[in-house]
């Protein structure tokens, strides 16, 4: 039967408003199932369930911690507390449902038997406006009288939105990259970074599971989109604006969204500088900006070390300027021998697992020979990065007629945000008292960006006739590393 | 025409391989149980004194013993017994003797056997003994890491027992392992097995739009 929308009665009737409501769910069904983007958004939407179901309650990154914090956000009645009181009541219960899920022994460790989880009983300011929270406090508003399973159900479902948004700006942004698509394998880029996004292990484990991480990858995707739209549509300033403060917004989630303000920099001076002309002073303008924001970088930290600031609380803790860490790095300051004694081998090692899957407390980790694998194979992906770096570079050269450098610009301020997350993640290392820094899953708020250049990268690597079946491969190892992650990682670790 | 002929090509080739899976069923070794938690705490076993381990078997076909030990490894020609035992009656279900060089791999000691296909939801204490002159020293953890077994002793031994079952008794208790203790519905296997179906259509549906993406003519706008 073809549907039709019905002729607006002067008293429309149940029978009515359910034809409307018929004709509107099959045009949009249809318009989603003609949409690449929107299959591969539900593609991820499937994916991240599956591993909802598969991974035990608490088993997140820090997910005993993110619960109580919300638990206690929503006892103190307001969004942004000074400080946010971890309850007795909620502790004993998560350490009760924890127990009964076997977390400690996920962990290797005794169980307590009443002895405390968490030493700290109070969260600074820091978290406080993490939106995050503030995202999840409808849904725990709802579920807040039910088991504490359920209830963290619940909360991982809202994770998920948040993932299949990532996905879906991953679309977008490999798109307005490539609009027009100068090749099949171009042609093929976004779906793929886009799949790449949706099936990735380690990212799809972190992003169901309740963390505040997990809402940043969508606004420093979304940025990014408005940047490069911006880039391309010289003149409005609107999307420089909405990629402006959509990079705050990622800041305001958490700490690991302030390289998207970074990145609207860059953005801005490229857009806004008035004698920039040709492509190419733009290229050296913004090469000098990255290097000028290095540098002043450095300045900065060396007058934080030198002179070490008095901050409010909330603000040390929120940028992790705490003296001992300023100490520590006056230390290698005055003796830059003492950076070798660091284990950089083993953050390297640690950093490679967390990236690519260690899973439930990184207690569970991909078999050995693939980490083995895995640290060239990332080397390799990173110099595919610098080959098409260097095509792009000769293609921006307006002597040549085929230059598209406005398009392609957009991939610097990707390249340039992976630049200052690796700074980030070094400085956080060096400064850690424990010796070990960052983990992987603190580059998953630029995932989207990473998976573009990742998969544009890999075709660096390749002659141009075999770029199509390039990214059919990149797809496949994907595939094959998610296959590996449930099959050899997730399941014997937490079913056997 | 031809469709159709692919589709009887591909239906019979499925129907030959689930009769091959009926017929010769393969044995899966992705299973592993491991008690990982050490604090430093070492037991020794030697002469009468040995070191015996609970365990609880989720699934069948157990077929491997490891178990760490400390650098101090004695020489390796000297003799070493793992035994498996039924926890309830302490009857031998397995034993594998030889020397300690046999099994000795980076730390570890693995003993393996044929496996016991009767394992899954099963209780054995898994026993090493050596007769000397060296110790044997086992890492363990001197509290209980290991909610479902213990050392005779008290704590737990560092272990991994691997199982070797056949495919479909596998895949019946990893079910059985996937829904336990899971809340409301999800103790049904239904929601995995619906979400596992929408995840693997919804693949088939993104791959055919990359390869409707690498088909088209460039000036067509996807």
């Amino acid at each position: 039967m073809r549907l039709s929308w019905p002729a607006a009665p002067a008293r429309p009737t149940l029978a009515h408003w359910r034809q409307a409501a018929l004709v509107a769910g099959r045009r949009l069904a249809a318009r989603l199932a003609a949409s690449t983007g929107a299959w591969v958004t539900a593609l991820a939407l499937a994916h991240g369930l599956v591993y909802i179901l598969l991974v035990p309650p608490w088993q997140g990154p820090d997910e005993t911690t993110h619960y109580e914090y919300l638990a206690g956000l929503a006892a103190a009645g307001e969004p942004f507390p000074a400080t946010v009181l971890r309850t007795p009541e909620v502790r004993r219960a998560v350490v009760q449902s924890a127990r009964e899920h076997n977390w400690w022994f996920y962990l290797r460790l005794a169980d307590p038997d009443g002895l405390p989880l968490w030493e700290v009983d109070r969260v600074y300011a820091g978290r406080a406006g993490s939106l995050y929270y503030l995202g999840a406090w409808p849904v725990y508003a709802v579920v807040q009288g039910w088991s504490l399973p359920v209830q963290l159900y619940a909360l991982r479902l809202y994770s998920l939105l948040c993932q299949g948004a990532t996905v879906a700006l991953t679309y977008l942004l490999a798109r307005e990259l490539f609009r027009s698509p100068a090749s099949t394998a171009e042609r093929m880029l976004p779906a793929a970074a886009a799949l790449a996004v949706a099936v990735f292990p380690m990212y799809t484990f972190v992003s169901v599971t309740f963390n505040d991480d997990n809402l940043v990858p969508v606004w420093t995707t979304a940025s990014l989109v408005a940047l490069v739209r911006g880039l391309r549509e010289q003149g409005r300033l609107r999307w420089w604006a909405a990629g402006l403060a959509l990079a705050l917004l990622a800041a305001l989630t958490k700490r690991t969204g302030l390289p998207a303000v970074a990145l609207a920099g860059v953005s801005v001076l490229f857009y806004a500088w008035p004698w920039s002309q040709s492509a190419s002073e733009r290229w050296r303008l913004i090469a000098g900006f990255i290097w000028g924001l290095s540098a002043g970088g450095v300045v900065l930290l060396g007058g934080l070390v030198l002179f070490p600031p008095t901050l409010p609380a909330g603000l040390v803790y929120w940028l992790r300027l705490d003296p001992a860490a300023l100490v520590r790095l006056a230390g290698y300051v005055q003796d830059p021998g003492l950076l070798g004694q660091l284990d950089w081998a083993g953050q390297g090692r640690l950093l490679v697992e967390s990236f690519w899957g260690s899973f439930g407390w990184l207690r569970a980790t991909l078999p050995d020979g693939l980490v083995r694998f895995l640290g060239p194979f990332s080397g390799l992906l990173l110099t595919g990065w610098l080959i098409g770096w260097i095509r792009t570079w000769e293609a921006a050269n307006p002597a040549r007629p085929e230059a598209r450098p406005l398009a392609r610009l957009g991939l610097l301020l990707l390249a340039t945000g992976a630049g200052l997350c690796g700074l980030m993640l070094t400085l956080q290392f060096v400064v850690n008292p424990a010796g070990y820094g960052l983990t992987g899953r603190y580059l998953f708020p630029y995932i989207g960006a990473m998976a573009v250049l990742t998969v544009w990268g890999w075709l660096g690597w390749w002659p141009r006739r075999w770029h199509p079946q390039a990214v059919w491969v990149a797809v496949g190892l994907v595939l094959a590393l998610d296959a590996a992650a449930v099959g050899l990682t997730l399941l014997p670790f937490f079913y056997s | 025409m031809n469709r159709r002929r692919s589709l009887w090509v591909v239906g019979v080739a499925l129907m030959l391989a689930a009769a091959g899976l009926v017929a010769w069923p393969p044995r899966v070794a992705v299973f592993a149980l491991a008690q990982g938690g050490f604090d430093l705490t070492i037991r020794s076993a030697l002469g009468a004194e040995r070191v015996a381990q609970t365990m609880h078997a989720n699934y069948p076909g157990l077929a491997e013993i490891e178990v760490n030990v400390t650098g101090f490894v004695p020489p390796l020609d000297q003799p070493v017994t793992m035994r498996v035992r039924a926890a309830e009656d302490g009857a031998l279900v397995r034993e594998v003797t030889g020397a300690i060089g046999e099994f000795h791999n980076d730390w570890k000691l693995i003993f393996p056997f044929a496996p016991i296909d009767e394992s899954a939801g099963q209780r054995y204490v898994v026993e090493l003994e050596t007769p000397g002159p060296a110790p044997l020293q086992l890492m363990t953890h001197s509290r209980d890491v290991y909610p479902a077994g213990a050392l005779a002793q008290g704590g737990d031994l560092m272990f991994t027992a691997r199982y070797r079952g056949y495919w479909a008794p596998t895949l019946a208790a990893f079910v059985g392992q996937l829904t336990a203790g899971k809340p409301g519905g999800l103790a049904q296997p239904w929601p995995y097995l619906a979400a596992a179906g929408a995840f693997l259509f919804l693949l088939a549906g993104a791959l055919r739009r990359l390869a409707v993406a690498a088909r088209a003519p460039l000036g067509d706008p996807s």
